[in-house]
């Protein structure tokens, strides 16, 4: 009868057998969904966190672009050549993990509004544990859409002919000037842009006209403006802006001798100086 | 004969038939408990990878964890993808870490 000693182990066994296949089944789906839970979190979460630290510095050199050609790239540009990026960023994850994982961009969106560009994108993430939105974005701390249309229209106003009348030719110099501040002060305006321009100007005046009471010139005035952003301190471009206007000088006067003569002058103008001025 | 009946007994062979039971019995207990363990393991190695993928430094030095650039196969434990700034461009590497026995 020894064996029915061994019965009692023989059970102990089969109950231990039990609880551990119970205990397999669930910590192993646990277990599995945990690393779900995690796949999906580095996937989507961690993806959009990494994007959100590697955009600035993306938007930050294409904002120099900007700056060093506002004319022709535009913010609506960056915005798209940056989500361009993202997308084939994206793209290269989805591939290379074997489609476990693919992305979706919703929309992007950038302006500029005071004195800052605002650009985020809306990313869809689609994975085996379902789908995940996620918005990626930053904010530059300068006005980049404003600041392009601003360069136009300041070239616009530069290259304007305009007429100035004057008592002797020695004031058409400061006569010039003035007229290109007024003009610059008034495009800037009370808008908020923070910015510092330079202009250099060389101008050559000759009679074309005289008589008793009256005598004009005409002249053809070279410049060179330099635009730069205040306090942007990621960024060492500046724009530059070269062009020529004709300027007609009228003299209320007979002028005897002096057939040509020629001007130059320089302007620094702070739109913030301007602002504090007018308020 | 008495004598091998009486040897013979029925009790050593039921005994006999029973400690070869208990045998296999235990030995499948303790592959349960392997497995067991493994999960454990599993799930162990997929938590520490979990935070070396978002510290961003996805590497490990284990002769049972492996970690390869892409994915290619779905028996894997963690993926991570690692993004960084290369240039004017976002560079982007996939890398997975699988559980080999």
């Amino acid at each position: 009868m020894i064996y029915k000693s061994l019965l009692p182990i023989i059970i102990t066994l089969l109950i231990t057998m039990a609880m551990l296949n119970y205990l397999i089944s669930h910590v192993g789906n646990e277990e599995v969904k945990a690393l779900e839970v995690e796949n999906e979190y580095l996937l989507t979460i961690n993806v959009f966190k990494q994007l959100n630290n590697t955009v600035p510095k993306i938007f930050q050199a294409k904002a120099c672009l900007l700056i060093s050609n506002p004319i022709n790239y535009t913010c609506n540009v960056i915005a798209s050549n940056i989500t361009g990026i993202i997308m084939n960023a994206l793209g290269i994850i989805s591939n290379e993990s074997s489609g476990v994982v693919r992305y979706e961009v919703v929309d992007y969106v950038i302006y500029g509004i005071n004195n800052e560009t605002i650009y985020y994108v809306t990313i869809k993430a689609l994975t085996p544990m379902g789908d995940t939105t996620g918005i990626v974005g930053y904010t530059y701390p300068f006005n980049l859409c404003y600041y392009s249309q601003f360069i136009k229209e300041l070239m616009n106003t530069l290259n304007a002919n305009f007429t100035i009348d004057v008592e002797n030719i020695t004031v058409v110099q400061s006569s010039l000037g003035n007229e290109i501040i007024n003009r610059v002060k008034s495009l800037i305006g009370t808008s908020s842009i923070n910015i510092t321009i330079n202009i250099y100007y060389v101008g050559v005046f000759r009679m074309i006209n005289r008589s008793i009471n009256r005598t004009t010139y005409l002249g053809q005035v070279s410049y060179t403006a330099r635009i730069s952003p205040n306090n942007v301190h990621t960024c060492n471009e500046i724009t530059t802006l070269a062009g020529a206007f004709y300027v007609t000088a009228v003299v209320n006067r007979y002028v005897n001798n002096t057939y040509y003569f020629s001007i130059n002058g320089a302007i620094n103008i702070n739109s913030m100086v301007i602002n504090d001025k007018t308020r | 004969m008495v004598v091998v009946d009486s040897l013979v007994f029925p009790d050593l062979v039921i005994t006999m038939i029973l400690i070869i039971i208990i045998l296999l019995l235990i030995v499948y207990v303790t592959n349960q408990l392997i497995e067991l363990s493994m999960i454990d393991y599993k799930a162990s190695m997929g938590t520490y990878l979990f935070l070396k993928c978002q510290l961003g430094n996805f590497t490990i030095h284990l002769n049972h964890v492996i970690i390869t650039n892409g994915t290619s196969s779905s028996n894997y434990l963690l993926i991570c993808p690692q993004l960084v700034v290369n240039g004017s461009q976002i560079g982007a590497k996939v890398y997975t870490a699988y559980v080999k026995w």
